[in-house]
C-alpha cells in the first residue's frame, strides 16, 4: 500500500502556481476586454485566446497527473463539513478550469472566427443559440471561478497562518520540516505554538 | 498563538484576498463607474433599458443577406500580401445590405444611411469582414463624441419627435463634423442598394510581402449608373430597396468595384471625420459580384458580427479610436441579440 504523501507531487505544485497566475490574468483580461473601447483590446483578446488554449492543455496534464498520484489527506481535526467543502471546491475548480476554455472556444467558433481551424468548430459558425449558451456560461463560470479563488485564498491562508496544520504547505515548495508540516500533523495535533 | 498574532494573520489574509478582489473589481469597471464603455454606447443605440426590438442588431437593424464572390484584379497584390488580392483569386463572400437605425421595420427610403457589410472567406482559411456605409466619413473622431452624438440624435422621449435644437447644439461644439455635413448636404439617395457607394469609414494599413505598409480607405463603387430618386417613380413600399434588389438580382449579378484610396501628405489615418482629397491615388483591387439575396430572418448573415477588426494577414487596423470602439460595441450588440434570440426559444 502506498504511503499517504505530505504534499502534492512537485509537478502538481508547479502547475498549481503557474495556472493560478495565468487564471488571475485571464479573469482580469476577460473582465476588462468586455468593457473597454481601448485600442489595446484586440491584442488582449488574442492573448486571452492563446492563454485560454494553453490553460486547457495544462488542466488536461494536471488531471492526468492528479488521477495517477495520491493526494495528501486532510488533517483529522477538520470537521466533516469542512472536508466536504474542501473536496467540493477542488472539484468545482476542475469543472471551471475545463469549462472556461471549452465554452470560450465554442462561443468564439459560433461567432465565426475560431482561434484554431477545425471542421467541427467551423461548423458552429453563425449559430446564435450556441453562441448565447456558451457565451453566457463562460461569463457565469468566470464569476464563479473568481469567487471560488477568493474563498480558496482565504481558506488556504487560514490553514497556513492560523491553523498551521500542514494543508498550506502541501502546495508550497518549502521543506516539509516547516511549521505544522511534519508527518505528525497528519491527523495529529496541529502545531498552535508561535514560531 | 496570541491575540495580536491572530489579528496580524487575519489582516494578512484580508489584504491578500482584498488585493485579488480589487484587481478583478478594477477589471470589471467597478472602480470607474462613469467610464465610457461599449455597454453605454449600445444602451444609447437601443434608446431604452429594455430593447424595443429584441433579437435585432442595435444599429442597422433592417437589412437582407446577399452572397457572391470577390474576383481580384491583382493590382493591390503589391500593396497587400492578403491572399484574396492575388490576381484572378476568387473569394466567396456573404454579406448584408442594410439601412441605418435600430428599427427593423423602418421604411427603407426614409433612412439617412445605407450600408453594405461583407465577410470574405479567403482560400487560406482566413476571414475579412468589413461594414461599409454610404457616408464617406463620420461626424466625429472619438468614441466620447460619438456617444454625445447618439444623445443629440435621440428623439424627444415624450413626443417621439426629433430634437433639431439638440442636434444644432451638438454641431456647434463639433467642428470636426464639417466634412460629414458637407456630404449630407450634397448626398442624393438613389433608388437602389446596388447604385450607392459604400465606404470603409475608418482607415487601415495594408502590409505587403516586404513588410511595407500603406494607410488606406476603401469603398465599394457601383458599376451601374444610378437612377436618381427624382428621375424615377420611387415606390412607397416600406421594403422598396429590398424588393428592388431582389428584382435586380433576378435579372443578373450586382457588381461593385472595390477601390482603395491611399493616404497622402497630411491625411491622418486615425481621424475618420476628414475626407481625403480625391486626387489621392486609388487602386481597384477587384470586383464584388453579388448573385443572390435572402431575408435576414434565418439567413446566413444574421449570425455574422461584421466586426471591422476581423482582418486577414496583409490588412492591419489603424490607430483610429472609433475603429476599435466599433469592434467593442459590435461585440456587445452581438451578445445582446444572441441572448434575446436564445431566451426566446
Amino acid at each position: 500500500m502506498r504511503e499517504t504523501p505530505t504534499s502534492y507531487p512537485v509537478t502538481i505544485r508547479v502547475l498549481h502556481w503557474a495556472m493560478a497566475l495565468l487564471i488571475i490574468l485571464q479573469l482580469t483580461a476577460g473582465l476588462w476586454m468586455t468593457r473597454t473601447l481601448s485600442l489595446e483590446r484586440a491584442l488582449v483578446v488574442q492573448l486571452h485566446q492563446v492563454f485560454g488554449l494553453l490553460l486547457l492543455i495544462l488542466v488536461a496534464v494536471r488531471v492526468a497527473i492528479r488521477l495517477r498520484a495520491a493526494a495528501p489527506s486532510l488533517p483529522r481535526n477538520m470537521s466533516g463539513l469542512q472536508r466536504t467543502a474542501a473536496h467540493a471546491s477542488h472539484l468545482a475548480f476542475y469543472v471551471l478550469m475545463i469549462g472556461l476554455p471549452v465554452t470560450g472556444l465554442i462561443f468564439v467558433a459560433a461567432g465565426g472566427n475560431p482561434p484554431i481551424r477545425n471542421a467541427l468548430l467551423a461548423h458552429l459558425a453563425g449559430d446564435l443559440r450556441i453562441f448565447f449558451a456558451a457565451r453566457e456560461l463562460h461569463a457565469a463560470s468566470a464569476t464563479a471561478l473568481a469567487v471560488l479563488i477568493l474563498l480558496h485564498m482565504t481558506a488556504a491562508l487560514h490553514h497556513g497562518l492560523l491553523r498551521k496544520d500542514g494543508v498550506f504547505s502541501q502546495m508550497t515548495f518549502r521543506s516539509s520540516r516547516g511549521a505544522g508540516a511534519s508527518p505528525g500533523s497528519e491527523g495529529g495535533t496541529p502545531d498552535m505554538a508561535e514560531p | 498563538m496570541g491575540r495580536g498574532g491572530a489579528a496580524r494573520s487575519w489582516l494578512l489574509i484580508a489584504s491578500a484576498t482584498g488585493s485579488a478582489a480589487a484587481l478583478l473589481g478594477w477589471a470589471a469597471g467597478l472602480l470607474q463607474p462613469g467610464a465610457l464603455t461599449p455597454q453605454a454606447i449600445v444602451d444609447r443605440q437601443q434608446g431604452s433599458s429594455t430593447p424595443k426590438w429584441p433579437g435585432f442588431r442595435r444599429a442597422h437593424a433592417k437589412g437582407l443577406c446577399v452572397s457572391g464572390v470577390f474576383i481580384a484584379s491583382g493590382d493591390l497584390a503589391r500593396h497587400s500580401r492578403a491572399r484574396l488580392f492575388r490576381a484572378r483569386e476568387v473569394t466567396p463572400l456573404s454579406g448584408r445590405f442594410s439601412i441605418g437605425g435600430g428599427n427593423p421595420n423602418a421604411p427603407d427610403l426614409a433612412a439617412a444611411v445605407r450600408s453594405l457589410a461583407l465577410q470574405f472567406a479567403t482560400s487560406d482559411g482566413e476571414q475579412w469582414r468589413t461594414a461599409m456605409n454610404s457616408p464617406p466619413v463620420l461626424a466625429v473622431k472619438d468614441p466620447a463624441s460619438f456617444h454625445e452624438q447618439l444623445q443629440a440624435a435621440r428623439p424627444d422621449p415624450s413626443t417621439g419627435k426629433p430634437r433639431p435644437e439638440a442636434m444644432a447644439a451638438f454641431w456647434k461644439v463639433h467642428p470636426e463634423a464639417k466634412d460629414f455635413r458637407a456630404w449630407q448636404a450634397r448626398y442624393r439617395p438613389t433608388s437602389s442598394f446596388a447604385t450607392e457607394r459604400y465606404h470603409s469609414i475608418n482607415a487601415f494599413l495594408l502590409e505587403n510581402a516586404g513588410n511595407g505598409t500603406a494607410a488606406v480607405r476603401w469603398a465599394a463603387v457601383p458599376t451601374e449608373a444610378p437612377m436618381s430618386a427624382q428621375a424615377i417613380q420611387m415606390p412607397q413600399a416600406p421594403d422598396a430597396l429590398q424588393a428592388e434588389l431582389v428584382q435586380r438580382l433576378a435579372r443578373g449579378p450586382v457588381r461593385f468595384r472595390l477601390e482603395f484610396q491611399f493616404a497622402g501628405e497630411g491625411d491622418d489615418p486615425a481621424d475618420p471625420s476628414k475626407e481625403w482629397p480625391t486626387s489621392r491615388p486609388t487602386v481597384a483591387a477587384g470586383e464584388i459580384v453579388l448573385r443572390s439575396a435572402a431575408p435576414q430572418d434565418g439567413g446566413s448573415c444574421d449570425g455574422i458580427n461584421f466586426d471591422p477588426l476581423v482582418l486577414p494577414d496583409g490588412i492591419a487596423p489603424s490607430k483610429d479610436p472609433i475603429l476599435h470602439a466599433r469592434s467593442s460595441a459590435y461585440a456587445e450588440s452581438y451578445r445582446r441579440r444572441a441572448r434575446e434570440q436564445g431566451e426566446r426559444q
